[in-house]
């Protein structure tokens, strides 16, 4: 699967299948910070995230 | 998970909703801040501070749904970032008949941000009482100057102002500005005080609103990021604290608001705008870098 960062503009390529949750915890992110979205629509921490997947993470802080 | 309205999928945790009715929360909520602590009349004229980011057009957004704001902006400078932030909202008022007015410090100081700051303290201190200077300045004749400060900026605000201490300072912070109208200022209101900065976010994507992921380069440095990324640490362990933060400050304002001696706000000698002593703040920094005064802001 794929994460991508918008405002890095990075990619990271993963094998991964399971909650985000799960997913978020395995790479250290705090969902307080990041919105997901797969396939345009966001989605929740118990959502299941198989591993063709892309999503990406909207960062919440930006700004000043 | 489901939304706990209907039988949709929820697309957010807490509260678990889906696409419709997290929108129709959302809005619910602003609506419901601006009706129940009486922000802004039906027949007030408003001006909304925006940046471009996706706080202020979300609030433009969701304000332009019942009221007709006007928009103000402030362009510091602050190259690769503002004149992008700027862009994106010429483009959003343009397409949605907003009237937009921007000031920049160099047409009005005649330097920009980085001309007033001299590598001791912070850059956002300086920027902050400079922003605010031309947002009252330019808000005048209109009834109320709504920000896009939202519960994660009021959260922090309200740590920072405790750690300091700055209780002076923590008392007028609210959702109105502790200074009602008067004809030296415009008041200010939040209506997303009680909206997290994840809502807004998850709102403006639903919403296609356009959303610039770019941080303002001195932000990293501040210590307000330093307490934002506490905050957001704890909220995800302890969920609730942000909010816990909001409802203890706002049950103990009054309490402590009788312990702070109302000041006398007097005109700067220099420009006339209001000042704590015989020159304000704004000035006193403009004046300090000498070759940057713009003689128009003189008496």
């Amino acid at each position: 699967m794929e994460l991508y960062f918008p405002r890095t503009k990075e990619t990271i390529k993963t094998y991964f299948s399971g909650k985000l949750a799960d997913l978020f915890t395995k790479y250290d992110i705090n969902p307080e910070c990041v919105v997901a979205v797969r396939d345009g629509i966001v989605i929740t921490l118990d959502t299941v995230i198989a591993d063709k997947d892309i999503l990406i993470l909207l960062p919440v802080i930006s700004g000043g | 998970m489901l939304c706990k309205k209907c039988t949709e999928t929820a697309i957010f945790d807490t509260p678990s909703l889906c696409k419709l009715h997290f929108s129709m929360y959302i809005e619910g909520k602003v609506f419901d801040t601006i009706k129940r602590f009486k922000l802004i009349s039906p027949k007030e004229k408003i001006v909304v501070a925006a940046s471009g980011g996706k706080d202020s057009l979300t609030l433009l957004h969701i304000l332009s749904k019942r009221f007709n704001p006007r928009c103000l902006a402030i362009d510091e400078g602050i190259t690769g970032y503002r004149d992008n932030t700027l862009t994106t909202l010429k483009e959003f008022c343009l397409q949605r008949k907003i009237k937009l007015m921007v000031v920049s410090y160099k047409s009005e100081f005649g330097g920009e941000l980085g001309n007033y700051l001299n590598g001791k303290g912070s850059p956002c201190s300086v920027c902050g009482t400079l922003r605010r200077y031309l947002l009252n300045k330019y808000a005048k004749g209109y009834d109320k100057l709504c920000t896009g400060h939202n519960m994660d900026d009021e959260a922090q605000a309200i740590i920072m102002n405790f750690l300091k201490p700055n209780i002076e300072t923590m008392t007028k912070t609210g959702y109105k500005s502790g200074i009602t109208y008067n004809d030296i200022f415009v008041q200010r209101v939040k209506p997303f005080y009680f909206i997290k900065e994840k809502e807004i976010v998850t709102y403006a994507h639903l919403n296609n609103i356009p959303m610039g992921f770019d941080e303002c380069p001195h932000a990293v440095y501040s210590y307000r990021a330093k307490i934002r990324d506490l905050l957001n640490e704890y909220e995800a362990k302890y969920p609730g604290t942000k909010e816990n933060i909001i409802d203890f400050f706002l049950s103990i304002r009054e309490k402590i608001k009788h312990l702070i001696k109302e000041r006398d706000i007097n005109l700067c000698n220099y420009c006339g705008e209001p000042a704590k002593g015989e020159v304000c703040n704004t000035c006193k920094i403009v004046r300090t870098h000498s070759n940057f005064i713009n003689l128009s802001t003189k008496k």
